[in-house]
């Protein structure tokens, strides 16, 4: 009994880790670049810093990348040690996951009978960015960032010595003092140089995605998804189980609608809105790679924020349809 | 790691065929960016042990531990899956129509008693249910494992023999059944004949 849970833990576990690889790999490779032709980030330093235009335009550069919360975290955290505006990046780091195209067409292949869905995603997506972009920005920096993503942003400098996750950075690593990174020479700017950062990159953050996806599969195979459902025409508690689902089963967000698909009959649409909502942005597995980018405190604050909106967006939803 | 999945077959275990492209490139692009990083005549940086420790070890454990996870654990407690949008055979002669086909057809039917005592060959994985009763189940899997999703049918295996292991795969000869039961109509497949069968290169629907 036992090894049978252990190793349908294993498989799972490897079918979350294998899936996720190729969006981490996407998001640093996409990271690598920027640092690479954008070494100074004069480009990045001029988007907007406005409560509104800033989240608006990271949410918009979301828009091209297709790729799930794994994929978005390294391009989000280059975007912040390149000197971008917190709220650009924080707007691409929140709705990209929920605005682009592949996670739409897929919503929209998934429900073709629920129009409604085909908006209230996106806009439920867009609003959360917005409110939460706003709440950070009310904070300063050095209480909601890690302390080498702030040392990077201070420096504003790209492809010169450290790696992006350089000591320290989330939940693995040394917590010794490390010396600040050297100016960047044109020897150290070369293609070969930026790959190499590229791999060490991906090391940490594969290292945290290995953790995530433990935890996941962990709870997958231990939590009955059926107690879960259980409570599905019930207006709030249905919508609480569905975020709590949509933690646990860390499903990547282009796909994440079809396995909506399975049980949007058994559960209010407050509850679904709220799992297709939360899921891109707050889930077991990604947890990890946000420690590369915020503190503990901000990644509570974070969670609860998202929960608390999601719960909201939930309620007001079924309030309107039920 | 990521190669070795794709060339060993472990994917069609793990995951959906549209998934397989994005894993295999992401293997090679690896591979390319490793060997370039290794060609670079620069002193490391201090990427954290641990971290490589870890990545290395679940790297060597993927390869050498292939996942052998219970299906019928994993679909255990998780809700029937929705065959929305799935090819069906409606068309198709009662016996060469699939487990998943038959759910459907049982499911999209105002009239489930027109199915009864027509003939069945399906095939499946025993699941053993929480209340320790043996259906004959296949997963739908849109993504991943993560979001498997089970299709069964209660299953009257034949009396003269044991009933198959959990996790068995068999193909099961019989016929159709509808009960009355204080549920509604509950369809069971009674079986005439089972026949143990080796697990297929791709053991769920997509």
């Amino acid at each position: 009994m036992v090894l049978d849970h252990l190793s349908t833990s294993w498989s799972v576990f490897q079918a979350l880790f294998l899936e996720a690889m190729p969006f981490l790999l996407i998001g640093v490779a996409l990271a690598t670049m920027a640092r690479h032709w954008l070494p100074s980030g004069p480009v990045l330093q001029c988007l907007p810093d406005h409560p509104l235009l800033g989240p608006l335009t990271g949410a918009a550069m979301g828009f091209a990348l297709p790729a799930c919360e794994c994929g978005n975290v390294p391009v989000a955290r280059q975007l912040l040690a390149s000197g971008s505006p917190l709220p650009t990046a924080m707007g691409f780091l929140f709705a990209a996951p929920v605005l682009n195209p592949i996670v739409l067409a897929s919503t929209w292949a998934a429900f073709p009978d629920q129009p409604w869905l085909l908006w209230a995603r996106p806009a439920a997506g867009l609003a959360m960015a917005l409110v939460l972009s706003t709440l950070l920005r009310l904070q300063q920096e050095v209480n909601i960032l890690v302390p080498n993503l702030l040392r990077e942003r201070g420096f504003h400098q790209p492809a010169g010595t450290g790696s992006l996750l350089e000591r320290s950075a989330g939940l693995i690593g040394s917590s010794s003092p490390v010396p600040l990174p050297l100016l960047p020479t044109r020897r150290d700017q070369s293609w070969r140089l930026s790959v190499l950062h590229g791999v060490d990159e991906l090391v940490k953050l594969s290292s945290l995605l290995i953790l995530g996806c433990g935890v996941a599969a962990f709870l997958q195979t231990t939590l009955p998804r059926d107690w879960l459902l259980a409570v599905g025409q019930a207006p709030t508690l249905s919508v609480l189980a569905l975020m709590l689902l949509a933690v646990v089963i860390s499903v990547c967000s282009s796909v994440d609608a079809f396995l909506a698909l399975g049980f949007a009959s058994q559960v209010t649409p407050g509850a679904l809105l709220a799992f297709l909502v939360l899921g891109p942005v707050i889930d077991v597995k990604a947890l990890g790679l946000y420690g590369t980018v915020f503190c503990r405190s901000a990644m509570v604050f974070v969670a609860l924020s998202c929960s608390v909106l999601v719960l909201l967006a939930g309620q007001w939803t079924n309030a309107l349809m039920l | 790691m990521l190669v070795h999945s794709w060339s060993s077959g472990r994917l069609q275990l793990l995951m959906a065929p549209t998934f397989h492209v994005l894993v295999i490139g992401a293997g090679f692009m690896l591979l390319a960016g490793s060997a370039t990083a290794l060609m670079v005549d620069q002193p490391r940086r201090s990427t954290p042990w641990r971290a490589v420790v870890l990545v290395i070890c679940t790297s060597l454990l993927i390869v050498l531990a292939p996942p052998r996870g219970s299906f019928s654990m994993l679909a255990r407690y998780r809700p029937p899956a929705r065959l929305d949008g799935l090819a069906a055979g409606f068309a198709l002669p009662p016996e060469q129509r699939d487990l998943v086909d038959w759910v459907r057809l049982l499911r999209g039917t105002p009239q489930p008693r027109l199915f009864h005592g027509e003939p069945l060959r399906v095939e499946g994985f025993v699941l053993v249910t929480a209340t320790g009763e043996r259906h004959l189940a296949q997963l739908l899997v849109r993504c991943c494992l993560a979001d498997a999703t089970p299709v069964r049918l209660p299953v009257q295996w034949p009396a003269d023999a044991p009933p198959p292991e959990q996790d068995q795969w068999v193909r099961v000869e019989g016929e159709m059944e509808l009960l009355d039961t204080p549920d509604g109509m509950q369809p069971v497949i009674i079986a005439r004949e089972v026949t143990v069968i080796a697990k297929p290169r791709q053991p769920f629907r997509t």
